[in-house]
């Protein structure tokens, strides 16, 4: 139970309702305990990991990002269950789901909606996109046309979207989850840098170990299993769930970590460009996200240790030395993980 | 593991480097050689050792034992086997050196003569530095340890020189310490790399390190003289003494005049031209305080400016000669100014200062040193008529009462033996002859010499009065008491016989160095009188004051003279020491011997004690009792200390945590290096919880369960169980965790300059 702020919303929301936030169904109710977070969170884990075996880290990096109110990248060579991931999330909580295949001849319109002309009423009238659901799953993004992928540039940052000069606002929860495949990359349009940024989180599914693929062949012979899955939770819930992780403390020397860690991203060597200050926000909330999962209501360093390697280095590009010495983000990143010092904070005055 | 040949050299430079320390102390430089020599084959067998032997825990017994031969080669060979060989008789010998050491620290002043004995005790002292260092740098690699090794020679001018150390000796040493700590950060760095943590540093080879705690070394350098040598003169300087303070320095004019007496080689101190064809003795000052521990100085008065015009002139109005003196000073350097008696005028440059009563033209800050002086005074020319006009002074009069004081009971023989002489004489000037008769007379057989023998009657003036073997000061000391017992005021003066006379000038030396008695007669004042056997023509005789051995002066001269015998016998030191003393009384002024026990003893006291205090075992166990303290506590700051103290700890077991591991990483990585049991984990990990609950939690959440000092303590014994005994007893001794402390207590004042913010680590780039 986390008091302190937690009473503000308490005591603002019903006083100023009738703006969207009274859209929001619990916000009237206490935000959820420590305990119930922990357990619905690992209650939508364990339902996911019934499809996706033996990535129990893939999983949970999936509910972090989802709780972080941030974009999932997965990235990955074909046929490792990328796709299934997502659908997985996706039918896990009862919530609207939106498919969105893309192709290069798919047009932004298609992602976000069109206005059309309604003969009865005389008038134009919009079309919602695929973008108008909680859970949006993007597949082969990088398949898509760049006008069309930076049409969800809007959708992913602002939560909403604009159409002939209107603003729908888009539901909540939102969460992207796209996939990208970096191999047989002719005739497909990379991900430019701005829009890597706007994910929380890139995580490779990586090949499953041998018991876990021979667990699949037996299992996904028969019947596919995502047929099997049912909602263990609800957009009402995840919600709720989001409002109790923002409430989770952080305290000033992790917050000096963080900054410290994008400083060190930002000055290191090999490292042409470090992490932007968005992405010390997005860490930040995914950070507060993780803390919830283990049940904690405050913030480790261990929590960002945890993070930085899914979380920071589809983010940063390497200079063309450490390129040539064949070395990648994710090394650098552990590298700094290791040399970053823990701050202690202000409590360091107390006896020594 | 090799440990190369650079570490030992380094640590030898080093010695060698601190060592200037004793540049002050010494007068010359001729203990430099020996010093040299002793430490060069500390150094090179410390080399050699570590040739042929990696670790070679046994190399400092062969380097004690190297120092042993060259001392012996250097200082017994005589009695040594083919002049090297340590041998019983030898060792003996060195006993015997030890032991006039012992009595030169305690009666020399400083800067000390360059007497073997005393060379001899430095040179074994910086074989006992170089060893200790040689341990603890090469064997323990413990460089930053050795520092304190190399603080000790420091000690020695800091107990020694009382006003005030030169800053460069300063300078050598933290040279050496510095070099020292550079080449062992090469060596670690060479053999094993940088360490993980140290990567945001430039490849500097280690200087970093050493800049820091160099800076640290310069800042007690600095601070240390400037602290250390403050308190001698304001705790040792006695309350009593009239007006005006005394001397800053309670030098002793009598050790000196032993000092130089007892030279090898004599030195020339003055040159002197006079418009007299006789003059009378230059007279440095005079010792009016008698104690049981012998002849002192009184407080000199501070107040009258000897440069200012005329000074006062001296008691009495017997008829006087002008004697004017051009004085050039040659070796002599001392805070006393020799001029004649009664000195009307000094006129020379410098701060002088006037001691009317004594009759002293002294400085607080000047010396002699490299100054010609003119002295203008007033020499009285008592006549024996007038002498023997005169009367006892009141009983009641200031110098009657001042200059016959004697504090202690004077032993039977000695008053027998004056109420004997003086019987029948008349007046006091009849006594003070009969009393200088017995010392002059042949027939009672005194004779000059620089050793006397030891007495068995317990009291030093006795056994003078028995054996009647001694110099000058035994001579004064003796007569100015038996003055003051016959009731006639006395004091002892000391000084330099006239010298030799060359082309119209006078060359005064070393060996000139004398001690004679003035009586003073009512309405004539001060009248010197020589009791002491002097040979070779260097005494000066008036009418009224004959020696009755004059007539056949081959008698005393066969066997005397300053240079007879400079062999400082054990035995004599006794009884010069307790001559020499410090006077006990608290109406006695100043204390003597600049070097004396008293002194010495509290001197040395402070600097260990400093030492002591500062040292890295009790700086870490004053830490631990205060961490433990808190974590029984409990509370937020209960977590944070324990946690400091597990990471000290495990600091001290050779486990630092690095900066960048969270509390459970270092937990698991502890538990791991170690292989704690179950339930050492479980302690290990109750600490960690608590520490990122007390680091990180809301304060409302940071409430700490379980046991803190209890688990502490467990995995405080787990470690200490895993460890080697070796290990054990440097984390005692030598806690590698207040290094850390240090460390990070440098970082947080670096980053505090820096301010908050900017303070942010960023890795240097690498060029």
């Amino acid at each position: 139970m986390l008091p302190g702020s937690a009473m503000d919303d308490l005591d603002n929301d019903p006083r100023h309702g009738g703006d969207r936030r009274a859209d929001d169904l619990d916000s009237d109710a206490e935000p959820l305990g420590l305990d119930r977070v922990r357990e619905a969170m690992g209650r939508i884990a364990a339902n996911i990991e019934r499809v996706i075996e033996g990535k129990p880290e893939v999983v949970r990096l999936a509910i972090v990002v989802l709780l972080a109110e941030g974009h999932l990248l997965i990235e990955d060579v074909p046929g490792v269950g990328k796709t299934k991931l997502a659908k997985a999330l996706a039918r896990s909580i009862d919530s609207s789901v939106r498919r969105i295949q893309f192709t290069p001849d798919l047009l932004p319109s298609d992602v976000t909606g069109v206005s059309v002309y309604n003969q009865e009423a005389h008038d134009f009238e919009f079309k919602p996109g695929a973008v108008f659901a909680n859970l949006v799953v993007g597949d082969e993004i990088n398949r898509a046309s760049p006008k069309t992928q930076s049409a969800l540039l809007e959708c992913m940052e602002e939560q909403q979207v604009t159409v002939d000069g209107t603003t729908y606002q888009l539901e909540s929860p939102f969460m992207v989850l796209a996939t990208q495949n970096p191999i047989e990359m002719e005739g497909t349009y990379p991900l430019p840098e701005a829009q890597r940024d706007r994910f929380t989180a890139r995580v490779s599914m990586g090949y499953p170990d041998v018991y876990a693929e021979l667990a699949m062949l037996n299992g996904h012979s028969g019947v596919d299993p995502l047929e099997g899955l049912a909602p263990v939770s609800s957009a009402r819930e995840v919600r709720a769930l989001i409002r109790a992780v923002r409430q989770v403390h952080v305290s000033e020397p992790v917050q000096k970590y963080l900054v410290d860690f994008a400083n060190a991203t930002r000055r290191s060597p090999e490292l042409r460009l470090g992490a932007s200050p968005r992405a010390s926000l997005q860490l930040l909330r995914a950070a507060r996200a993780q803390a919830a999962l283990a049940g904690r209501g405050y913030v480790l360093p261990d929590d960002i240790q945890a993070l930085v390697g899914s979380c920071l280095p589809h983010r940063v590009i390497l200079t063309p030395e450490a390129q040539i010495a064949r070395r990648d983000a994710e090394q650098i990143i552990a590298e700094l993980v290791r040399t970053v010092p823990v701050p202690r904070g202000t409590v360091e005055t107390g006896v020594r | 593991m090799t440990v190369g040949t650079r570490l030992p050299l380094a640590g030898g430079v080093a010695v060698l480097l601190a060592s200037i320390a004793l540049e002050p102390v010494f007068v010359n430089l001729r203990w430099f050689g020996p010093v040299v020599l002793v430490l060069s084959v500390v150094v090179a067998i410390s080399v050699l050792a570590r040739r042929f032997s990696a670790t070679a825990p046994w190399a400092p017994l062969l380097e004690l034992a190297g120092a042993l031969l060259a001392l012996t080669a250097l200082y017994v060979p005589g009695n040594a086997l083919l002049g090297v060989l340590p041998t019983p008789a030898s060792l003996g010998e060195m006993r015997t050196l030890l032991e006039a050491a012992g009595y030169a620290v305690r009666t020399q002043v400083s800067p000390a003569q360059s007497l073997d004995e005393l060379i001899f005790l430095a040179a074994i002292g910086v074989a006992v530095v170089a060893v200790t260092v040689d341990i603890l740098a090469v064997s323990m690699r413990r460089p930053a340890v050795a520092g304190l090794a190399l603080l000790v020679l420091y000690s020695i001018p800091t107990a020694a020189l009382v006003q005030g150390i030169p800053w460069w000796p300063f300078v050598g040493g933290t040279a050496g310490f510095l070099l020292l700590l550079f080449v062992d950060s090469r060596e670690h760095l060479l053999r094993w790399g940088r360490r993980p943590d140290d990567e945001d540093q430039a490849p500097t080879f280690g200087l970093v390190a050493a800049q820091r705690i160099g800076l640290l070394a310069v800042v007690c350098g600095i601070a240390l003289p400037l602290l250390v040598p403050a308190l001698p003169p304001g705790l040792i300087r006695p309350a009593g003494g009239g007006a005006g303070a005394g001397p800053g320095t309670s030098l002793s004019p009598l050790a000196q005049l032993v000092g130089e007496l007892r030279l090898p080689e004599s030195l020339d101190l003055l040159r002197v031209q006079t418009n007299v064809d006789d003059p009378y003795y230059l007279r440095v000052t005079s010792l009016e305080v008698y104690t049981d521990q012998g002849w002192a100085l009184a407080s000199l008065d501070d107040t009258f400016d000897a440069g200012a015009g005329d000074l006062p002139g001296a008691p009495g109005s017997s008829r006087t000669r002008t004697v004017d003196a051009q004085i050039e000073v040659l070796d002599h350097d001392d805070r006393f100014l020799p001029t004649y008696y009664a000195t009307r005028q000094v006129d020379g440059g410098g701060d002088w200062r006037f001691d009317e009563i004594s009759g002293t033209v002294w400085s607080e800050d000047d010396r002699t040193g490299g100054r010609t002086y003119r002295v203008l005074a007033d020499e009285p020319v008592p006549t024996v008529g007038g002498l023997r006009a005169a009367d006892d002074l009141d009983s009641e009069d200031q110098v009657q009462r001042r200059f016959t004081a004697l504090p202690l009971v004077v032993r039977p023989e000695v008053s027998q033996l004056v109420t004997s002489l003086t019987e029948g004489a008349d007046g006091p000037y009849e006594r003070t002859r009969a009393i200088m008769d017995f010392f002059t007379d042949p027939e009672n057989g005194f004779f000059y010499s620089l050793s006397t023998e030891p007495g068995t009657s317990g009291d030093e003036l006795v056994d003078f009065l028995v054996s009647r073997r001694g110099y000058c000061e035994q001579y004064a000391a003796a007569m100015a008491v038996m003055l003051r017992f016959a009731d006639v005021p006395s004091r002892v003066a000391l000084g330099y016989t006239p010298g030799q006379q060359n082309a119209g000038e006078w060359t005064v030396t070393t060996d000139d160095a004398h001690a004679w008695v003035e009586a003073y007669f009512e309405g004539i004042g001060w009248v010197p009188f020589d009791p002491t056997p002097l040979g070779g023509g260097r005494g000066v005789q008036r009418d009224y004051a004959p020696r009755l051995d004059a007539a056949n002066p081959t008698a005393t001269a066969s066997r005397s003279g300053p240079s007879a015998s400079n062999t400082a016998a054990a035995p004599t030191a006794q009884l010069e020491e307790d001559l020499l003393g410090t006077p006990g009384d608290p109406t006695g002024g100043d204390s003597a011997g600049l070097l004396d026990p008293v002194t010495l003893l509290l001197s040395v006291g402070v600097v260990l004690v400093v030492v002591a205090l500062l040292s890295p075992a009790t700086l870490r166990m004053a830490a631990r009792r205060r961490r433990v303290r808190a974590a029984r506590g409990g509370r937020r700051e209960g977590a944070l200390a324990a946690w400091d103290e597990l990471l000290a700890t495990a600091a001290d077991f050779r486990s630092t945590a690095k900066q960048a591991d969270t509390p459970r990483v270092t937990a698991r990585r502890l538990a791991r290096e170690h292989g704690f049991e179950p339930d050492t984990r479980e302690s290990i990990r109750l600490l960690a919880v608590a520490e990122e609950r007390a680091r990180y939690a809301p304060a409302e959440q940071a409430e700490v369960e379980g046991d803190l000092a209890g688990s502490l303590r467990t995995v405080s014994r787990a470690l200490r169980a895993q460890a080697t005994p070796r290990a054990r007893v440097l984390a005692v001794l030598f806690p590698a965790s207040t290094m850390v402390d240090l460390r990070a207590a440098l970082q947080g004042v670096r980053t505090r300059a820096r301010g908050r913010w900017l303070s942010m680590r960023r890795p240097a780039p690498v060029s």
